[in-house]
């Protein structure tokens, strides 16, 4: 779906389908004989409230009541805060992770925990929902979910279940808003990467290309800036890379470059000479090459265009985005700082939710209590929208772009319902109080107003208002605090979980 | 890990619930509203693949009759030459060409290898020397043999490598619990337990008025999102209990057959199925086989004879190709039964297939031409599948499926 065809709300197809008499006899096979059928196209989702779309951005969306202390303290220092991740002290969702004994663990101290794989990846995948469902960090949290993705690796291939868990410490966690040559360089020395593409058995009598191909294709140049000669030189330069392996060793997980390996002659990369019997140094430079790339800069920021402001962003942003990389030498965190600050990004049409922002958004706006150990329920349900994390095998990562996520509209009403109804991730919620807390009245038209205003961050039509208080109100309207009212209004916000605005970021 | 999909009876006690919430005031068949889709030009036929699980004995489903040796080395569990006098009916091969023979119990598909309509690749299979069947199937629904660090199957890399503009929710179903491991690495294939499960869980009647609601809240979302929501909800009101199969086809209620139904349902439906993946087991027939094969290919053929009955003429669009991890050994073991082998059997079912019944570039069964004992491979199953994909499917992206493989035309399929 493009920024034009999204435009299109209320487009030709809709008009048909709300005016025309025709229609009418379509309209009542499409729709349940007891509820209206479609509506006219209601106010488009691009007028929510900005700071409603500004934490949904560089966010995982509102908690409850997070949007008025954003307008206290103000946009841009709520900002520049946010920029400055790592002085966030990130008790909240660090507190909640005290089951888990894998996260902080050195190769050899997982070995000797001797937990099986599904174990580690569990505790891993776990963390990463509470962290980025309670940390303070926003948009550190967001920025790690992306680099996770650029830089992927599949926890079901072998030695990932259990070097990931470093490899998402010791790198992703460590540099996403640094310099990307930091970032870049961590990567290159993972155990998890180096196995993940086969850098680790690669040696100058058979050089394994995998590695050599992808930091170039998918980690910074992207496809048509260098050729095939490159790859085989970049594979041959890298010879050597390796880890320790060995699962009884007590330096197991960690970088390790063989000499004997490594094929020390002469080559050419990428126009540039690079001499003979430069060792380790030889990995160091092209990495050097790669970060400082214009092209590198160009698909990084691209790259993050699509993340921020849309999947086809506009050419002025992406080229503002890459300026700011080669001048500051590839900071991360002003390249982010100019995306933010642009004007495209204030303007940006709503993009389509991920399965996992789904998800977390979800978590964040009804206020949910959990910590570790996570269940296997919500593990189950990212599992059934198919965006569980370390989970795609390929090294491009889990795709970015709206339109591929649109396939599993069952699995996200299953987990709205869920939630709603308090089952996942397993705390029963008080619904009431939550929207007294944040001043509602506690009658049940401006229960659901509340819910719709801080769901999505806007209003909705007439005729949706109707739809959804018809759908609330369709048993009667028993006592808020009665079980059955408890049910109702519980499956009433499942209703506003799963409704089309939701599905927008 | 359980597979199974419903049986009919769980389907109709379930469904009992539903079918007074289902409109159907259309004059269509009451179990479905028909919603006429886009229908894009780059898609080719809707393909099935069956996986029998377990090493499904080739040489008692086609047999190659004119093999003195298959003769002498199956005493006990052999088909009989069609000709031979006096042998009862079911304990000898059907003729199909002179050499191959079709089980007696697989008669159902007689007519359609009659037609020309199905035909059998012998011989066939995966390079790889593994004769385990976890490692078998990784490597053959992987599409990588001999390598399991790929994470991905070959029918995930398939629907990656080609965009058909389709973003169905239903472009690629595999039936069951867990997906099939053919399907594994591509954004566009669920696992689905059964078109009854395909529903919002709790009270039934509050899913129903939820679907009601959220019909009428997407009736204005962004097309693509709206087309999702609409396939959607189309298939939770498919009232599977009341689907009537076309042309007096009848299924029964066993994991294929109600498979293969609701694969049906879904194809007229019309709601986006490119790919459906099926599994059935039982087929790692180690002793008395006579006992257990011979039913396990009635059931086989008459599932895949129901299935070519009740889509007529739709059949035009349709591939199915049915596969197994390997084939058994020639000789029989000391309890009437078959061990793991390595040469097997592929089928492949549709209108346009080679109008023979049988391809092989048939190795023999002398001790000599056998692969430690086992039926040779001179067919790569992944020409068929190659082929299958390219010339019924459309997929002008074949490199990208089988990785570092250069199929060989076969000739299994055809264009027109």
């Amino acid at each position: 779906m493009n920024r034009r065809s999204f435009l299109k709300v209320g487009g030709a197809g809709v008009a048909a389908l709300a005016g025309a008499e025709f229609a009418a006899p379509l309209l009542r096979a499409l729709a349940s004989p007891d509820l209206p059928p479609p509506l006219r196209a209601p106010a488009a989702v691009e007028t929510r409230d900005p700071i409603h779309r500004l934490l949904n951005r560089i966010g995982f969306g509102p908690t409850p009541g997070q949007i008025e202390q954003v307008r206290k303290i103000g946009v841009q220092a709520y900002i520049e805060r946010q920029l400055r991740a790592e002085k966030i002290l990130d008790a909240p969702s660090e507190g909640r992770l005290f089951n888990y004994v894998t996260l902080d663990k050195t190769g050899p101290e997982l070995i000797a925990l001797t937990k099986k794989p599904d174990e580690i990846r569990q505790e891993l995948v776990g963390a990463t929902v509470l962290r980025a469902t309670y940390s303070e960090a926003h948009l550190g949290e967001v920025m790690i979910n992306f680099w996770t993705d650029h830089f992927n690796i599949y926890h079901r291939k072998d030695l990932c279940a259990v070097l990931k868990t470093i490899d998402d410490r010791e790198v992703i966690r460590k540099y996403y808003l640094g310099r990307f040559r930091d970032l870049l360089g961590a990567s290159a020395h993972s155990a998890a990467m180096l196995f993940y593409l086969d850098n680790s058995k690669s040696h100058r009598a058979n050089a394994n290309e995998n590695y050599a191909r992808e930091i170039m294709e998918l980690h910074t140049l992207g496809v048509g800036n260098y050729t095939e000669d490159d790859v085989k030189a970049v594979a041959r330069a890298f010879t050597g890379w390796t880890f320790v392996d060995r699962l009884t060793s007590p330096t197991f997980g960690s970088f390790a470059y063989a000499p004997g390996l490594h094929d020390d002659t002469e080559k050419v990369i990428l126009g540039q000479i690079f001499p003979a019997g430069r060792g380790i140094d030889e990995g160091e430079r092209v990495l050097d090459i790669l970060a400082a790339h214009p092209a590198t800069a160009k698909r990084l920021a691209f790259k993050l265009c699509r993340r921020f402001i849309a999947d086809e962003p506009p050419d002025s942003a992406v080229e503002a985005a890459a300026k700011t990389y080669s001048e500051t030498g590839g900071d991360i965190r002003e390249v982010v700082r100019t995306i933010i600050n642009s004007p495209e990004f204030a303007s940006a049409p709503p993009k389509f939710k991920r399965s996992f922002e789904y998800l977390i958004s979800l978590f964040r706006a009804l206020g949910v209590e959990f910590s570790s150990p996570v269940r296997s329920n919500v593990i189950n349900a990212l599992v059934r929208m198919e965006h569980l994390p370390f989970n795609w095998p390929q090294p491009n990562g889990y795709s970015d772009i709206g339109r591929d996520w649109i396939g599993n509209m069952m699995a996200r009403w299953t987990v709205a319902l869920q939630t709603a109804q308090g089952s996942l991730p397993g705390t029963p919620l008080d619904l009431v109080a939550t929207a007294a807390q944040q001043g509602a009245q506690t009658d049940l038209r401006s229960i659901i107003g509340y819910y719709v205003s801080h769901l999505l961050g806007q209003t909705l039509s007439e005729s949706e208002m109707e739809t959804i208080y018809k759908f609330a109100t369709r048993e009667g309207e028993p006592a808020l605090d009665s079980a059955d009212g408890k049910r109702l209004l519980g499956e009433m916000v499942a209703l506003i979980a799963a409704s089309p605005a939701f599905q927008y970021r | 890990m359980s597979t199974r999909t419903l049986s009919r009876r769980e389907m109709l006690r379930r469904s009992a619930a539903l079918t007074a919430l289902v409109s159907a005031q259309l004059a269509l068949p009451a179990w479905m509203p028909r919603m006429a889709f886009a229908r894009d030009n780059l898609r080719g036929d809707v393909l099935v693949v069956i996986f029998l699980r377990g090493g499904m004995d080739a040489l008692n489903l086609i047999v190659p009759f004119g093999e003195d040796f298959y003769h002498e080395m199956r005493q006990r569990i052999r088909l009989g030459r069609p000709d031979e006098r006096n042998l009862p009916r079911d304990q000898k091969a059907i003729d199909l060409d002179g050499f191959f023979g079709l089980n007696p119990y697989a008669s159902p598909l007689e007519p359609i290898f009659k037609a020309g309509q199905i035909v059998a690749v012998h011989a066939t299979g995966s390079p790889d020397t593994t004769r385990s069947h976890f490692d078998a199937m990784t490597y053959m629904e992987r599409g990588t043999p001999g390598d399991k660090g790929v994470g991905t199957g070959w029918l995930g890399r398939h629907l990656n490598s080609f965009d058909t503009g389709n973003t169905s929710p239903m472009r690629a179903i595999g039936w069951g619990n867990v997906l099939q491991d053919s399907l594994r690495g591509s954004i566009n294939a669920t696992a689905m337990q059964s078109i009854i499960n395909y529903h919002l869980p709790g009270r039934e009647d509050t899913a129903a008025a939820m679907i009601g609601a959220l019909n009428a809240l997407y009736g204005t979302a962004p097309e693509e999102l709206r087309l999702a929501a609409e396939q959607t909800i189309a298939v939770t009101r498919i009232n599977i209990a009341a689907y009537r199969p076309e042309n007096g086809a009848y299924y029964n209620e066993g994991e294929l057959d109600m498979a293969l139904m609701q694969t049906a349902a879904l194809i007229k439906a019309d709601v986006g199925l490119e790919i459906a993946a099926i599994d059935m087991g039982g087929w790692d027939t180690h002793q008395n086989q006579t006992f257990f094969f011979n039913p396990l290919v009635y059931e086989l053929s008459r599932g895949l004879a129901a299935f070519h009955t009740d889509l007529g003429d739709r059949m035009k669009n349709i591939t199915v190709v049915i596969m197994t991890e390997f084939g058994r050994r020639l000789k029989e073991n000391a309890s009437g039964g078959t061990d793991h082998g390595h040469g097997g059997l592929m089928m492949v079912m549709g209108r346009h297939v080679a109008k023979k019944p049988v391809i092989a570039d048939w190795p023999g069964l002398a001790p000599e031409q056998l692969d430690r004992g086992d039926l040779k491979i001179t067919i790569d199953y992944r020409d068929v599948l190659s082929e299958v994909l390219s010339v019924r499917l459309n997929n002008p992206n074949i490199g990208a499926v089988f990785p570092g493989f250069t199929p060989t035309l076969r000739g299994v399929v055809t264009r027109e």
